[in-house]
This record gives C-alpha cells, sequence and structure tokens, in this order.
C-alpha cells in the first residue's frame, strides 16, 4: 500500500513538471525552464497527486475478483446508494457466471458505464447545475472587472476560483452520503462548470477584442494579428481545456474525500452514542 | 408526477425478451446476447422496468456449486399488460436493436 501510495503521488506530480518544463517558447532571459516548471508543478501536480491517492487507496481496499473485469466491477459497484445495491450484486454475479474472457471484459466494461451512472439523483443534477452557473457568473464577472481595469484577462480567476467551488461540490455532494456521490456530483459538476465557463469567455472574448483587441486568457494583444472570430475561439483551444481539466478535477475528489471523512466520523459518534444509552 | 412516456426502442426490445417466455426467469446477460445490447443498455432499462413494477426480480436460490447466485428477472402482470397494451406496429419499429424483436416474436 505505501509503495502504491507513493507512486500514485509521485507520477502525476512528475508528469506535470515534465509537462511544464518544456515550453513551447522558452524565454533564455529566464531561469531554467525545468526550474520554472517547479512552481506549475506545485500547484497543479501536488493537488492531482492527492486526488490519486485518494483514488488510489479506496481502489485497492474496494478491489476484489479472480481478474481485472471482476475487480473493475467491484470498483465501480462499490458503495451504492441502498436502493441500488442489489443491483450492483446483480451485475457482478453475472460476470461471474461468465467464463470467456473477451465476453468477461466486454461485459465488464458496459455494466461499468451502467455502474457509473447508478446513484446520479436530482439532487446530484440542482448541486453540478447550480455550481456551473456560479461558475459561469463568475467568469463574467472577472471578465468584467478585469477588462474595465486593465487587470490582465481571466486566467487568474480560471485558476483559482472553480477549484475551491468545486472542492465544496464534492463535499455537499458526499455530505450524509458517500465519497461516491460527492465524486460523482464533483464530476458532472466540473462538466458542466467547464461548459458554462467556456461559453462566457468565448462569448467575451468577442467583447475584449472589439474594446481592447486583447486576448481574454492574459489580456496580451495577439503575436499576429488575429480576426474576431479567431480570438473568440481562442479560451477553447485544447490546451486551455486539458490545464483547466488537470487543475479542477482534483478539488471534487478532496473535497468528496474530506466530506465522506467526516460522514464517517459522525456515523461513529452516533454507535459510540447509542451503544452508550 | 409520474411521466408516461412512450418506451423506447431498447426498452422495447426488453420487454420482447422477458415477453417470450413470461412464465421463466430470465438473466442480464441472456437478455443482453438475445436481442444484442450491451449490459450498459441492458441494466438501466432493467432497474427502470422494476422501479416501474413492470418486472419482478429474484436470486436463484439453488445455483450449481462452484457458481454464485444470479439475479432474475421476468415481467410482472403489470409489465404482461403493458406489453398487451402496446400496438404490435410498436414492435416493427424497433430500428437500431441488434435483433429484431419482430424477427424474434414471429
Amino acid at each position: 500500500m505505501k509503495r502504491a501510495t507513493l507512486l500514485a503521488f509521485c507520477v502525476p506530480v512528475l508528469f506535470v513538471w515534465i509537462a511544464f518544463s518544456f515550453p513551447a517558447n522558452p524565454d533564455p532571459n529566464q531561469a531554467h525552464p525545468v526550474i520554472q516548471a517547479l512552481l506549475p508543478a506545485l500547484w497543479f501536480g501536488v493537488p492531482l497527486g492527492i486526488a490519486s491517492v485518494i483514488i488510489t487507496r479506496r481502489v485497492v481496499v474496494v478491489a476484489d475478483g479472480r481478474d481485472f473485469p471482476a475487480r473493475l466491477l467491484s470498483v465501480t459497484t462499490a458503495s451504492l446508494p441502498a436502493t441500488k445495491v442489489e443491483w450492483g450484486a446483480a451485475m457482478r454475479a453475472e460476470l461471474d457466471c461468465i467464463e470467456d474472457s473477451r465476453q468477461r471484459r466486454r461485459f465488464a466494461l458496459w455494466s461499468t458505464v451502467a455502474a457509473a451512472r447508478l446513484g446520479i439523483d436530482r439532487r446530484t443534477l440542482t448541486i453540478a447545475l447550480a455550481a456551473a452557473g456560479v461558475v459561469a457568473i463568475g467568469t463574467l464577472i472577472a471578465s468584467r472587472v478585469t477588462l474595465a481595469n486593465s487587470q490582465g484577462g481571466v486566467l487568474g480567476y480560471s485558476f483559482l476560483g472553480p477549484q475551491l467551488l468545486l472542492a465544496f461540490v464534492g463535499l455537499t455532494g458526499s455530505a450524509r452520503r458517500s465519497f461516491r456521490a460527492g465524486v460523482q456530483t464533483g464530476l458532472m459538476a466540473t462538466g458542466l462548470a467547464l461548459l458554462g465557463m467556456l461559453a462566457v469567455q468565448v462569448f467575451e472574448a468577442g467583447n475584449w477584442f472589439d474594446q481592447a483587441g486583447v486576448h481574454i486568457v492574459d489580456g496580451d494583444p495577439p503575436k499576429d494579428p488575429l480576426t474576431r472570430t479567431q480570438m473568440m475561439l481562442d479560451p477553447i483551444a485544447p490546451v486551455f481545456v486539458v490545464l483547466y481539466l488537470v487543475a479542477w478535477l482534483p478539488w471534487p475528489v478532496i473535497g468528496a474525500a474530506i466530506g465522506s471523512k467526516g460522514l464517517r466520523t459522525r456515523r461513529q459518534i452516533d454507535v459510540s452514542a447509542s451503544s452508550m444509552v | 408526477m409520474a411521466r408516461n412516456r412512450r418506451p423506447s426502442a431498447q426498452t422495447i426490445a426488453v420487454l420482447d425478451a422477458l415477453a417470450q417466455h413470461p412464465d421463466d426467469w430470465s438473466y442480464g446477460y441472456d437478455i443482453c446476447r438475445s436481442i444484442g445490447l450491451k449490459a450498459g443498455t441492458v441494466y438501466p432499462i432493467l432497474m427502470r422496468l422494476a422501479d416501474q413494477g413492470h418486472m419482478e426480480t429474484t436470486w436463484e436460490t439453488d445455483p450449481p456449486a462452484g457458481r454464485p447466485a444470479r439475479h432474475l428477472y421476468r415481467l410482472s402482470a403489470q409489465g404482461v399488460e403493458l406489453v398487451a397494451s402496446m400496438p404490435r406496429r410498436e414492435w416493427r419499429t424497433t430500428g437500431g436493436v441488434g435483433a429484431n424483436p419482430v424477427e424474434s416474436t414471429s
């Protein structure tokens, strides 16, 4: 477990550090790119490493079965809500009856798809939609405030505000439920928030272009002349989308872990109190 | 308020598979294979049918040695009524399902 935990933490951190060590346009007047990449490695890599450790530890605990399909299904059907526990057991039992290894892989994979949706209810959707709305409105406010005051683009907000909110969403989603519920809520919120934020950024990028002729992301003018459409599409460049996902995804997991830890503590207190009565 | 939507082609295919032997219990993998749909599609449908009372579920009581008990499914009286109330042309418009229910029922 210790080795798995260490690897789960170090691999994402090193991956991020290496990824940031090869900038597209290195500046010869600044420190070596590897040194410059230290801060991003800490900022992006450490939360990713922590989330990776949380997931790994839970997977190691719940993974059970004779082969990979069985272990995969045991992980994805773990911690289901009480009303769906029977269906998780049904899929696992069905898999146990399939002998052909190819059929086992296919069945486990598609059952995993079904199991991933189990437990997503109206509360999950409501929290996720509310979070996405807050992120979108925050983006609009950040855009207008920074544009009006020439304080750079919305990059700072994009890498600070949503993380805290998504951690809170993970925490709220797991409250009185489970780590699984928190992660499901958080991941749904992350996806919807990303769509909401990018939609606002695309719209606002046109506004920034018209008023100041600069990028919405960092507030800098384009190096080469760009059309209004090109400037509007700039915020949804794949590099930004990947960066947002790397920066955001760990936080709902961390929030869900904190929320479910509080849940376990409360249950232990309840059990202790009832045993004393 | 419960919505009374028209069943999807996949739901009709599952109902059809169950309706072929209304008194017998079927199991999930068997249904998947008989209608050519993946478990990721069939299980959510089975869950929904059970929640709506169209299907009964039980666990195998006496599984062979070395094999775990399976979860079994069959139409409830309400499910049989639902299938009977569906116009036959419904079965013929189930495009996109691996095995056409029309052919499987005829």
